[in-house]
């Protein structure tokens, strides 16, 4: 798991450590860094086609350098690896592994790396119908959600009954997912209403639906990434549903809790939504607030602020951080 | 002097920062966690104990400065014994004892001297202060008659078009007026006392007790 993450110069990322658990919900004001936080991991792996003059933070020389240092721990052991970018020279991975540590854990991190996904759901990417081709991915934006719903449906039906089960528990307007063949070689699928049977098409869903859909079937794939992040996965969904986006998102990072026997996933979500955030009230240490100021923008864990306890007393979470009393809100107004 | 200003819109809170700073007498320094928005009258009092305790606790603000909008609650009985609601639903009081009662638990900070608190309550609601001045007919013992069914010549929503030019004003124009109106009235506080002697009057005896 990653334990932390520390920025230099790294575009709004003056000088901060982003503190990660195995879910983390990152709070702030636009442009506090949370999207560029989730840049670091392909900086990290050289995959980012950027300059130097792109990733340094706005300012400063080009004799600075821009890095990122990611903090790991695997089988209690903690070590760090990292990425530098000077104007001078080509990108630079650095290792700095702990004494002792065996060499091949800064492999298995990059391998953890390298399967990072940032989700940020587009109903018509959902909806679209794709070719099917072998082993699936869900993309970025939800992109080949029915390939990844076939090919679940094929190799793991009872996880894709599960899925049609918890699909209709969260709406229960509709009671299967189905599929169809648009022309060759192509699938799509379509959802059947609870009463009458009626089917409706991907494109005739409504974005919030196609959200929970895609949310739900990452939750239910039994190889999901290592880690992934999630920006807004309160967009487009009922306040009502939200408990719902936690549970998909705890059934990632947790699968221990809901009788999953696969790997922990670890997840980041960002989001804006006091709703959302009441829904974590009782575990601060999952929550970041990204506070931005004169001197830039910095991370705070939650948990770590002094006499929480008797701040959050008798009031939402949402609320007080709406109010601006814990930080991580806009300057103005 | 750092201080905080809890109250219903950023743009209360840019008018009420002048009229502290004008009964203190210098300009005062809004601590960094300042940029406080509760939103209405119900998040305010619910929110109060929360920000009371982190200003206590996270900031080195000296004091807090709330103000809300009476809107149709009852206005404030002066000469009330300390520590009694006037009434059960009156504001001023609700936020007084909300503000003691949590300040009471704290745990004391070093080097911290106690959290000074001063409550004020814009009856119907802070346009009407924005009036002073302009419509003598506008003050708090007009409105306590229309509370109590005499008919009187305006309303929140015609005192919002007569400081606004309009009932729904952008943030902007909204605070542009305010600060316009807070400049003026600072150079007027008797006659906004003598107006408004519960609810700016209770907040101009609040802060000069800070001094």
């Amino acid at each position: 798991m990653i334990k932390s993450v520390h920025f230099q110069n790294f575009r709004a990322l003056r000088s901060a450590t982003l503190p990660l658990e195995r879910f983390t919900l990152l709070v702030g004001p636009n442009g506090s860094g949370k999207s560029t936080a989730m840049q670091a991991f392909s900086f990290v792996l050289g995959r980012s086609s950027f300059s130097f003059q792109e990733w340094l933070t706005v300012g400063l020389e080009r004799s600075e350098v821009v890095a990122v240092r990611v903090t790991w721990v695997e089988d209690g052991q903690e070590f760090t690896t990292g990425g530098e970018l000077r104007s001078s020279s080509s990108f630079t991975v650095r290792e700095e592994l702990n004494t002792d540590t065996p060499p091949f854990y800064a492999g298995k991190l990059r391998d953890y790396l390298s399967s990072f996904r940032v989700f940020s759901f587009d109903a018509k990417a959902i909806a679209a119908a794709v070719e099917t081709t072998p082993n699936p991915q869900l993309g970025e934006d939800g992109s080949n959600l029915a390939a990844v719903l076939d090919a679940l449906r094929d190799s793991h039906p009872e996880r894709f009954e599960e899925l049609n089960r918890e699909f209709n528990r969260w709406l229960p307007e509709f009671d299967r997912i189905l599929f169809e063949t648009p022309t060759k070689g192509r699938k799509s699928f379509l959802v059947r209403m609870a009463i009458g049977h009626h089917r409706l098409r991907a494109s005739e869903l409504s974005q919030g639906v196609l959200f929970a859909l895609a949310f739900l079937t990452l939750a239910y794939l039994p190889n999901p990434p290592s880690i992934v992040c999630f920006e807004e996965p309160d967009r487009g969904i009922h306040p009502r549903l939200l408990m719902d986006i936690r549970d998909a998102m705890y059934r990632l990072a947790f699968p221990e809790n809901y009788g999953e026997k696969r790997e922990p996933v670890q997840v980041i979500a960002t989001t804006h939504s006091p709703y959302l955030l009441d829904l974590y009230k009782e575990h601060p240490e999952q929550i970041v607030i990204a506070h931005k100021d004169k001197q830039g923008v910095h991370f705070e864990r939650l948990s770590e602020k002094p006499h929480l306890n008797e701040i959050l007393e008798g009031a939402p979470l949402g609320d007080i951080w709406f109010s601006g009393i814990l930080g991580g809100v806009p300057a103005t107004p | 002097m750092k201080i905080a200003v809890v109250s219903e819109s950023p743009a209360d809170e840019a008018a009420i920062k002048i009229l502290v700073d004008a009964i203190i007498g210098h300009e005062t320094e809004l601590v960094s966690a300042s940029r406080l928005r509760p939103g209405g009258w119900p998040q305010v009092l619910n929110l109060l104990p929360s920000i009371a305790k982190a200003l206590h606790y996270h900031t080195d603000a000296e004091g807090v400065a709330v103000v809300v909008d009476s809107d149709s609650s009852p206005v404030h009985l002066l000469d009330q014994p300390a520590n009694e609601n006037c009434d059960s639903e009156c504001r001023l009081c609700l936020l007084r004892n909300c503000l003691g009662n949590s300040l009471l638990r704290v745990s004391p900070v070093p080097n911290r001297a106690s959290l000074r608190t001063a409550v004020g309550l814009a009856v119907p609601s802070i346009e009407a202060w924005y009036r002073c001045g302009l419509d003598l007919h506008v003050n708090e013992a007009r409105w306590t008659g229309k509370l109590s069914g005499e008919r009187i010549n305006y309303s929140k929503r015609s005192l919002k078009v007569d400081v606004y030019g309009s009932d729904q004003p952008s943030l902007q124009a909204e605070t542009t007026a305010a600060v316009e109106a807070a400049r003026r009235l600072a150079h007027n506080m008797d006659q906004l006392s003598q107006l408004f002697p519960s609810g700016f009057g209770c907040f101009l005896t609040d802060i000069r007790n800070w001094l």
